[in-house]
């Protein structure tokens, strides 16, 4: 009796198995085709709206390469992850999406395929910058496809009913014109504090700040260098007086703020404009982009919020066709065309800006041309900002961070030497070196 | 349980400490009903009134229908794709965990075989050990196997429910009694019939608890199937969400995101309504008795 129990449960593991046999057989489509004569297929991953379309367009120019494209979980929630274990599984694509910041956790973490080599001739076809990012410590290990130059977008009519005639230059004419609109309608804040990291980071790299460095087998670590004090501290200011409004980045409050017209500004990066032109379609026309205010006028510098190379993950088996892809994806009219209409890039490809495109005049903004500023907010970025090796916990630390200050619970001071301490702890748990 | 006076249920003894505990209540169903209900009215607005109306009220015209026919619509309708693996990982991952735990609970509490108590606290183990844990594992097993980037390698993993077993297994200690295994076996039935015809019987509102919470894991289950698909045409719904949203409404617009989320949400609910008659008729049957 108990035997034929056992013959059952038996039954039903080897139904099960079969099952899974039979699947394997099917489904495992990856990465068998490529060993024979005709083209080479190469891998790719991304998230991005219209990636698909400029692969397709690819393809059909390339008959000696064929690129697969999976649209995999956006890079934070999932899809880095997602490369970093196929990476170790060893079935890693040979293209994968990883943005400016991760690329440096990428290549501490051994994910990336060097192809200094194969992409050298393509450097001066890049903003300094950009191309700078896409690798560390005199490596390179990808091409960049966008830049995210960052400038100050406002309520220009709301702005002048203020009194207000012309968007503020410097930082110190920022903090003036917050006093004056707060004090003209205690509701009105000219802009807000909030907890993106990324942001913050941006607003530090103007400054001047150079978070992390390599030198040989070292990193070094400054997250609360005298720059970034220096941008915490006029921050600081601003909240400590209410003259920002404190509301979560990106949070429906702050888009509230916005369509009510008691949030005027906003310091961001280029991709926030469409999301703005969304957010707030009832003040449509009434929005203009200035550049971001400096903190010296006679030496004007940007800062850049996000941006995204075509990285070269480890294990792949044809880096030169690789590189020729990710060098066609951001520097092809026809693609750069299609990744400005479909996905809002702002082209990192120096041919890229001079694209139609961008120099349309955009409705919601008063009908301005609104990449002419990122222009030449773009061309005044530092080229030598470094991302860190754990920017997750940099970034995750820094955001908390930020969120705490703005309440009150904390300062920004004390955020910044905590998110340094942070970084640190845990670079030496990973078994960094740190000089 | 018993009532003390014959003429009305259990009454608190004190009238303060009902108001708190009431109070306390209503503020829990506050807590967990009014992001819902955020969810039902933003579902029904433009894009426009979504950033601009009050959060928690309907502003202007009613867009629902509007929303839903533009969902369905966007991406040659990846939305219903997206809904439909859904419905094809939670309903065939949902029936296969049920049945594959019914039968190694009811074996593991009606026969007696050596290591059955290691086995059985192996599984208690399990519980103990949070899903997401066991993702990157699998993602490097399922690897090898070239199971990765197929619908086996979600489906695979969604058949396993330790608390299923577990639920199982205490279920049929207390409800098959062994008399009627003995009545079965005495008429000449074989083990598996005795199981399929008399134990999955007595042991439907087990089945049915475990379905639903099996259900519900896999319906809102993210990081396996973010790391194990690569083609979005194979995405369950939620790793769909996630990564419109993540896009920040630069393509599909929050509005649209938030009806998919409240669409998202409608299967559960539904199942939760077919289910709960044969559910709460089975958490109380044994009480009484």
């Amino acid at each position: 009796m108990k035997n034929r129990a056992l013959r059952t449960v038996t039954l039903a593991v080897a139904i099960a198995s079969l099952a899974g046999t039979a699947a394997c057989g099917s489904g495992g489509s990856g990465g068998s085709a490529d060993k024979a004569s005709g083209p080479v297929t190469i891998e790719f991953w991304g998230w991005a709206p219209g990636y698909e379309k400029s692969v397709e367009l690819f393809n059909s120019t390339h008959p000696g390469i064929q690129v697969t494209y999976s649209k995999i979980s956006p890079g934070s929630k999932g899809g880095y992850t997602k490369m970093l274990s196929a990476v170790k599984a060893g079935n890693a694509p040979c293209v994968g999406s990883v943005g400016f910041e991760t690329l440096p956790t990428f290549a501490a973490a051994g994910a990336l395929q060097d192809a200094t080599a194969a992409a050298a001739p393509f450097a001066k076809e890049y903003g300094a910058s950009a191309f700078a990012q896409s690798g560390v410590a005199g490596h390179t290990y990808g091409l960049p496809v966008d830049i995210a130059p960052m400038g100050l977008i406002y309520r220009k009519d709301l702005f002048a009913k203020f009194g207000i005639h012309e968007a503020p230059r410097t930082w110190e004419e920022y903090a003036a014109d917050a006093a004056t609109i707060h004090a003209a309608d205690p509701n009105a804040y000219i802009g807000y504090f909030g907890n993106d990291a990324y942001n913050f980071a941006g607003l530090a790299q103007q400054a001047g700040a150079k978070w992390f460095a390599t030198g040989g087998e070292k990193w070094s670590v400054e997250v609360n260098d005298a720059a970034t004090r220096k941008v915490a501290a006029f921050w600081q200011g601003l909240i400590d007086k209410k003259l920002v409004k404190v509301v979560p980045s990106f949070d429906t409050a702050l888009y509230k703020g916005m369509g009510e017209g008691t949030i005027l500004s906003d310091v961001n990066a280029v991709w926030d404009t469409p999301i703005l032109a969304d957010s707030v379609k009832q003040t449509s026309g009434n929005w203009a982009v200035a550049p971001m205010p400096v903190w010296d006028a006679a030496k004007p510098a940007s800062g850049n919020a996000g941006g995204t190379p075509n990285a070269i993950l480890k294990g792949c088996a044809h880096v030169k066709e690789a590189v020729e892809f990710a060098h066609w994806f951001g520097t092809d009219q026809a693609s750069v065309s299609n990744l400005i209409k479909e996905t809002g890039i702002y082209p990192a490809a120096l041919s890229g800006l001079d694209n139609p495109a961008l120099a349309e005049p955009n409705p919601f903004y008063g009908g301005q041309k609104i990449f002419d500023v990122f222009r030449a907010s773009a061309a005044q970025v530092d080229a030598g900002f470094q991302w860190g090796p754990v920017m997750t916990k940099t970034s995750g630390a820094l955001g908390d961070g930020l969120g705490k200050a703005g309440a009150g619970s904390t300062t920004l001071e004390a955020a910044l030497a905590d998110t340094q301490a942070q970084t640190v702890a845990e670079m030496k748990t990973q078994g960094m070196g740190i000089g | 349980m018993r009532t003390t006076r014959p003429g009305g249920p259990v009454r608190a003894a004190n009238p303060a400490g009902r108001i708190g505990v009431l109070a306390v209540l209503v503020l829990a169903a506050a807590y967990s009903l009014l992001p819902v209900w955020w969810l039902v009215v933003s579902a029904t607005k433009g894009s426009s009134d979504l950033f601009s109306s009050n959060g928690f009220w309907f502003a202007g015209r009613i867009e629902i229908v509007h929303n839903i026919s533009t969902l369905l619509g966007v991406q040659d309708g990846i939305y219903g794709r997206w809904l439909l693996n859904s419905l094809l990982y939670a309903v065939g991952g949902a029936a296969a965990a049920t049945l594959l735990s019914a039968m190694a609970g009811y074996v593991l509490a009606k026969y007696t075989f050596r290591g059955r108590e290691a086995v059985f606290n192996t599984v208690l183990g399990a519980i103990l050990i949070p899903a997401p844990l066991f993702a990157l594992p699998l993602y490097l097993m399922f690897s090898a196997t070239h199971l990765v980037n197929t619908f086996w390698a979600v489906f695979i993993p969604s058949i396993v429910s330790p608390f299923g077993v577990y639920l199982s297994r205490i279920y049929a200690a207390a409800a098959v009694p062994d008399e009627l295994l003995e009545a079965g076996r005495i008429d000449g039935a074989g083990e598996f019939r005795i199981f399929r015809s008399i134990a999955l019987r007595v042991l439907q509102p087990s089945l049915v608890t475990i379905f639903l919470f099996q259900f519900v894991t896999i319906w809102t289950n993210y990081l396996l199937p973010s790391l194990m698909l690569a083609s979005d045409r194979l995405q369950p719904v939620t790793v769909g969400l996630v990564a419109w949203k993540e896009q920040r409404g630069q393509t599909v617009p929050y509005n649209l995101i938030i009806t998919g989320a409240l669409l998202s949400v409608v299967p559960i609910v539904v199942m939760f309504l077919l289910l709960q008659r044969y559910w709460k008729a089975g958490l109380t049957s044994g009480s009484v008795k």
